[in-house]
């Protein structure tokens, strides 16, 4: 396959696109056309794809920004004041990041910059406790819509445990709890990003204000706003993460990820043990042990090496002092003689 | 005038020429080959559990000029080869060609049998022995040290408990003080219950470890990155460069739970090296042992290790024989910007043959 067919490809896609009347054009028609893309070609070798699944990913981020643009232009055409269109868009993009950072939701696609830190912490999450996390939302109260599911699940797990699995139904409790708390957590730190995410978008309308303000080249390019948004955003989130509110928050998020781990490890051991298989616990004393003996063992080692070299040295002065009285007399005379002046 | 000027025409041209770049940059990932790392030939001379101590091997024809050998003591949290990541950016090659005999310690990547290795195992246990090695190796009583970032902070601590195995000292990109106000990472760790974490996971993992370094700066590292790259991969030897840091960055090995444990708490939470209570196994760790000549290199532009973070050993320790190296870049850059190969490796070979 060579360069020139994925020109080609894109070329006819362009064509085909501006054929269709603009009823019938799809809401994001460039992000869209990248997932038809790379549908259509197959990724580079197996090592590389993650990279190029990053790329697409961020690409299909700064295609975001060109189709929020083209559909401003598109519904403005006999309007095109480019700052009050876009002002408008950003505006837009402002409301809908109330809704669009939220697991699950129909998130305008050029939310997606502040969806990317949540989204890999999801992802983070999930790989350490095997839980689809993303899944879990509503367990939290999640949206606004859902204090009730939050309230009924908090009320089913406070019920006492009965009976004879009394012991199990509590550790079952306890890791649903915990999820709740992780959620509740998860829902807040969701939040706060709602608001860095506003807030970087008000950042990006003073920016153009103080530009326009000291007369400096208009943006004329898709890049160069995405760059500016990006810088904005940044600023916005360096600020942020430096409060005690976030250093707080971020804290109670990984400690309630932790404390669910933690419990989930608990419930496993105590199955893994009722079917007389090893448990972590038992792998943990047992490694434990283990590295304390090959500390001492080390140590011991070291102590044996010191005491070698020790004992080579004294050796070495037995033997000197072995050596006949005359002998050693004899060297020392000609040691003196060769240090005597001629 | 209007601070924004779109024209619809040049909105669609734009993302047509992306979409073209990106394909192209398909096509040169797809014909790349394997990506290689770690390219001065070298010599593993010491082996112990998952740790390799490496003898670099100097060029054709180029002695080592400086006798006495020196220990590059790395990070546990990212790989070794960022030092001799390419031919042309590798520091190890630099500090070859300022005449020193160079060595290294890989420390590998721990597993859940490396769970309760301890600061005392790495410090005490695994580093001394390197050095033992090489002072046997050489027939000397001490060596120089150059450690890197956390591989700084250990370095630092093992010259202050073992002062008489190091005759000269250099930190790079080290954090001495860890709660200088701009410590985004000291910010983070304030309110983490390091023990819960580390006994609800054991090892701590190499992914959230990348999540939180990803996290210093999310837009311009998860996102902008990514799409400014398009412009450069047609380029198969930028795109090369490209995917050797890509690799470095999330090649990122789990890190033993109880020396995380360790670290955390005595450095990060407790600041305990600059309040003079920081301790490793038995031994109590003062900045008044380091009495050999001090080398602290810093990065002016540094976002995971601020400058005052490292500048903070400036009068804190033993030596009357203390210099500063301020380099004008960042945390990586100091090790594989073409500015860093001319003024890095020179300056300490330089440094060193005055005190030889």
């Amino acid at each position: 396959m060579t360069n020139s067919v994925h020109g080609q490809w894109w070329d006819q896609w362009l064509r085909n696109w501006q054929a269709l009347a603009a009823p019938q054009r799809p809401e994001n028609p460039w992000a869209a056309a990248l997932d038809e893309w790379s549908r259509v070609f197959s990724p580079p070798t197996p090592s590389y794809a993650d990279v190029f699944a990053r790329m697409l990913a961020q690409g299909k981020s700064f295609f975001a920004f060109g189709d929020a643009l083209g559909q401003s232009f598109a519904a403005h055409d006999k309007t095109p004041d480019a700052q009050d269109l876009f002002l408008r868009s950003l505006e837009n993009l402002k409301q809908g990041l109330d809704t669009s950072l939220w697991p699950g939701a129909a998130a305008p696609a050029a939310s997606g910059l502040w969806q990317l830190p949540l989204e890999s912490w999801q992802h983070t999450a999930s790989t350490l406790t095997g839980m689809p996390m993303d899944a879990l939302h509503g367990a939290g109260g999640g949206t606004s819509t859902m204090p009730w599911m939050q309230q009924q699940l908090e009320r089913t797990l406070a019920t006492p445990g009965l009976g004879y699995t009394r012991e199990h139904q509590e550790q079952l409790q306890k890791l649903g709890s915990l999820i709740v708390a992780y959620q509740k957590t998860f829902n807040e730190y969701t939040l706060a990003y709602t608001k860095m995410g506003k807030r970087s978008i008000e950042r990006v309308k003073e920016r153009l204000n103080e530009r326009e303000a000291a007369g400096e080249a208009p943006i004329d390019s898709t890049k160069a706003l995405f760059d500016l948004w990006v810088d904005c955003s940044e600023e916005v989130y360096a600020d942020f993460v430096m409060s005690d509110d976030y250093v707080r928050l971020h804290g109670e998020l990984t400690n309630a990820l932790m404390a669910l781990k933690k419990q989930q490890r608990t419930i496993l051991d105590d199955s893994l043990e009722a079917m007389n298989l090893p448990t972590r616990r038992e792998m943990d004393t047992l490694l434990q042990r283990f590295h304390e003996t090959r500390r001492n063992e080390k140590a011991l080692q070291s102590e044996v090496r010191a005491l070698q070299t020790a004992q080579q040295a004294l050796q070495v002065q037995i033997a000197a002092l072995q050596k006949p009285p005359r002998a050693r007399k004899k060297r020392t005379t000609k040691a003196k003689a060769k240090k005597r002046p001629t | 005038m209007s601070p924004v000027q779109f024209r619809p025409d040049h909105v669609t041209k734009e993302m047509l020429d992306y979409a073209k770049k990106l394909g192209e940059g398909m096509e040169t990932l797809s014909n790349l080959g394997p990506i290689e790392t770690g390219v001065t030939p070298r010599d593993s001379v010491y082996e112990e559990d998952k740790l390799v101590l490496y003898r670099y091997r100097h060029p054709i024809r180029k002695r080592p000029r400086n006798p006495v050998p020196v220990l590059i003591v790395y990070a546990l949290v990212n790989r070794p080869y960022m030092t001799d990541l390419q031919e042309n950016r590798s520091l190890v090659r630099g500090l070859l060609d300022a005449g020193l005999d160079v060595y290294l310690i890989d420390w590998g990547y721990p597993d859940r049998a490396d769970r309760f290795l301890t600061l005392d195992d790495y410090i005490n246990g695994y580093m001394n022995r390197c050095v033992d090695v090489i002072c046997r190796q050489h027939q000397r009583e001490r060596i120089n040290v150059l450690g890197i970032c956390q591989g700084g902070t250990f370095s630092l601590c093992y010259a202050a408990i073992h002062p008489h195995k190091v005759n000269n000292l250099i930190t790079m990109v080290t954090p001495i003080d860890f709660q200088t106000p701009d410590n985004m990472l000291s910010r983070w760790a304030q309110q983490i219950d390091v023990d819960l974490a580390v006994d609800a996971i054991g090892n701590v993992p190499g992914e959230l470890l990348n999540w939180t370094f990803l996290t210093l700066k999310p837009f311009r590292l998860m996102t902008q990155k990514y799409v400014d790259t398009v412009d450069i991969l047609r380029d198969e030897k930028a795109a090369k460069n490209f995917m050797r840091m890509e690799k470095w960055i999330f090649d990122s090995p789990d890190q033993a739970g109880e020396a995380f444990r360790e670290f955390v708490k005595q450095f990060f939470q407790q600041n305990c090296l600059i309040n003079g209570i920081a301790r490793i196994g038995e031994h109590e760790v003062k900045l008044d042992n380091l009495t050999m000549p001090v080398l602290n290199i810093y990065a002016s532009e540094d976002h995971l290790v601020p400058p005052a973070a490292s500048r903070a050993l400036k009068g804190r320790t033993g030596t009357q024989d203390y210099t500063e190296l301020a380099f004008s870049g960042g945390h990586i850059g100091i090790y594989v910007s073409a500015k860093a190969q001319k003024q890095v490796p020179p300056a300490i070979g330089a440094w060193l043959d005055e005190r030889t």
